[in-house]
């Protein structure tokens, strides 16, 4: 992050300071974000694959269930996603 | 109603192009796609409803039917079925009763016949042997006559010859006859 | 400029100028416009074709629509909301369709712009599916429905004071959100990736050392397509799946 940001500031008009600031904040933030929701959405799939093991003929329900699960876990990931187009395009 | 919606539009378009002049964000929703959005959708979703999926559901309940009344008849016909089996099987189960009670009649009727046989048989049997037991009596009886009468007249001249005279023969013939008998009963 | 990489500005990648009517006006008819349209008009055809063909076993167009209609019904409703949720399928299957086809021109050539990119029309379709949800419950459980959707039974009365705000924001204000910001940020950050390697392929198709890179970088582009094409499947699945949980749960009340 601090090498990008170097070689933005040589490339930069001195102007975009605030930008390369920005654009530092925004890799961090999203770096940040995706930390929880990884594990989050592998030990849910992970879990998900046991129970699919264990019991095959529920694999439907559990499947279905898996990919609402996968949707709310992701949701916080993307909402850190978001945060890093606004910290870097705003 | 036209007019509301195109004085907030103008307002929120002002505004966003105001703030667009300082910051372009591409996060925030544009009022003329969200418009386009919500006609495009709300189109789509009266076709869906009123044109487009009612011949699918249509299809579904008919193949739904014809799969219930397909599987309607399968079963009649598996009930009829069962229901001709046991009425072939009754009739096979009456055949065979019918065939073991002609076996059985004919059966008795062989016993009857030849235990009347067999009663005939002994009858005649028994008529045979009394005939025969009465031939042998009475043929016993007509040898030991003769027999009696002719010891006595051999005995009487035996002892007419050693006497030399003339005995009262009716005595001896009693005599005789009593001798005869008394060895007749020792045999 | 990166090491280079001659990068777009974001503006570029997903602002399209308007094909007719004046700029920033409220009927403006763009790129994202004419995605939806043709979206409205790829699924009239598919499934007027589908009506075409007779018979009781389907083949080919008709085939694909009525496996979709039999999976929305099938492994969405009767799955969330149960057997009496058939009518709100025509609701759904139009969500699942108009999704999955302004999300599939990501990929197809000569677009390459995911229609869903923009914030306009997931805000659009969760604002709608915020309403309808809201409206199914009004419809089958009355006004108690605001009370019965903030208050879950069997909870103490003074935890009420906790549970009832905590409730009202995930139910009535974070649902919509994450509805628009999932499906949005999902097909955005899938945009941008091929965007990245595409203009990555681009750069490395020089005459320096760098074009032996290419081919692995090529691979990647048309990997990451196919993995597009996946999420763009997935995120119509999850949207369509989630509006059927809220009307689901706005339609039975919890007990």
């Amino acid at each position: 992050m601090s090498i990008l940001a170097q070689i933005a500031a040589d490339q930069l008009p001195a102007a975009d300071q605030k930008s390369i600031a920005a654009a530092g904040q925004a890799g961090l933030a999203y770096g940040l974000a995706t930390l929880g929701p990884g594990i989050g959405i592998g030990y849910l799939v992970g879990q998900s694959v046991q129970a699919m093991a264990r019991q095959p003929e529920a694999a439907g329900m559990v499947r279905t269930t898996m990919f609402l699960g996968i949707a709310f876990t992701e949701a916080l990931a993307l909402i850190g996603f978001v945060v890093f187009i606004l910290l870097k395009f705003v | 109603m036209l007019a509301l919606i195109t004085v907030l539009a103008e307002t929120a378009s002002t505004d966003v192009a105001n703030a667009t002049k300082e910051v372009k964000n591409p996060i925030l929703p544009t009022l003329n796609e969200m418009f386009w959005a919500l006609v495009v959708f709300v189109l789509l979703w009266a076709l869906m409803k009123y044109v487009l999926l009612p011949p699918i559901m249509k299809t579904f309940q008919e193949r739904a039917d014809k799969v219930r009344d397909d599987l309607e008849a399968a079963e009649a016909a598996e009930t009829a079925r069962v229901t001709k089996l046991e009425q072939y099987e009754a009739e096979l189960a009456g055949a065979r009763a019918e065939a073991v009670a002609l076996i059985e009649q004919a059966r008795s009727e062989g016993d009857a016949e030849r235990r009347t046989q067999i009663t005939a048989a002994e009858a005649e049997v028994a008529a045979a042997k009394a005939e025969a037991a009465a031939e042998i009596a009475q043929a016993k009886a007509a040898a030991r006559a003769e027999l009696s009468g002719s010891i006595a007249d051999i005995a009487v001249g035996a002892a007419e010859a050693v006497v030399q005279k003339p005995l009262d023969r009716a005595a001896q013939g009693q005599l005789v006859e009593d001798y005869v008998n008394r060895a007749g009963s020792q045999n | 400029m990166i090491f280079g990489l001659e990068f777009p500005p974001i503006e570029n990648l997903v602002e399209w100028p308007n094909l007719f009517g004046p700029k920033d006006s409220w009927y403006g008819f763009n790129k994202i416009a004419l995605i939806n349209v043709i979206a409205l008009v790829a699924t009239t055809v598919i499934f007027l074709l589908a009506r075409r063909s007779k018979g009781l076993v389907p083949h080919g167009v008709r085939n694909l629509v009525e496996s979709s209609v039999a999976f929305i019904r099938d492994g969405i409703i009767n799955e969330t909301i149960g057997p009496d949720g058939l009518r709100y399928l025509p609701f759904l299957v139009s969500l699942f369709f108009f999704i999955l086809i302004t999300n599939l021109f990501e990929v197809i050539p000569f677009f390459h712009m995911p229609g869903n990119a923009r914030m306009a029309g997931p805000a659009v379709l969760a604002l709608i599916t915020w309403l309808f949800f809201i409206c199914a419950g009004l419809k089958a459980q009355g006004p108690k429905y605001f009370w019965s959707a903030v208050a879950p039974p069997g909870v103490p009365w003074p935890l009420l004071f906790v549970v009832v705000p905590i409730e009202f924001l995930s139910t009535f204000i974070v649902r919509p959100f994450s509805l628009a910001v999932r499906l949005f940020a999902n097909m955005l950050a899938g945009h941008i990736l091929l965007v990245t390697f595409t203009v990555l392929c681009i750069t490395l198709f020089s005459a320096t050392l760098l074009i032996i890179v290419l081919p692995f970088s090529f691979a990647m582009l048309v990997a990451l397509t196919g993995f597009e094409i996946m999420v763009a499947f997935l995120q119509a699945y999850i949207f369509t799946i989630l509006a059927a949980v809220y009307i689901g749960s706005s339609i039975h009340a919890e007990h």
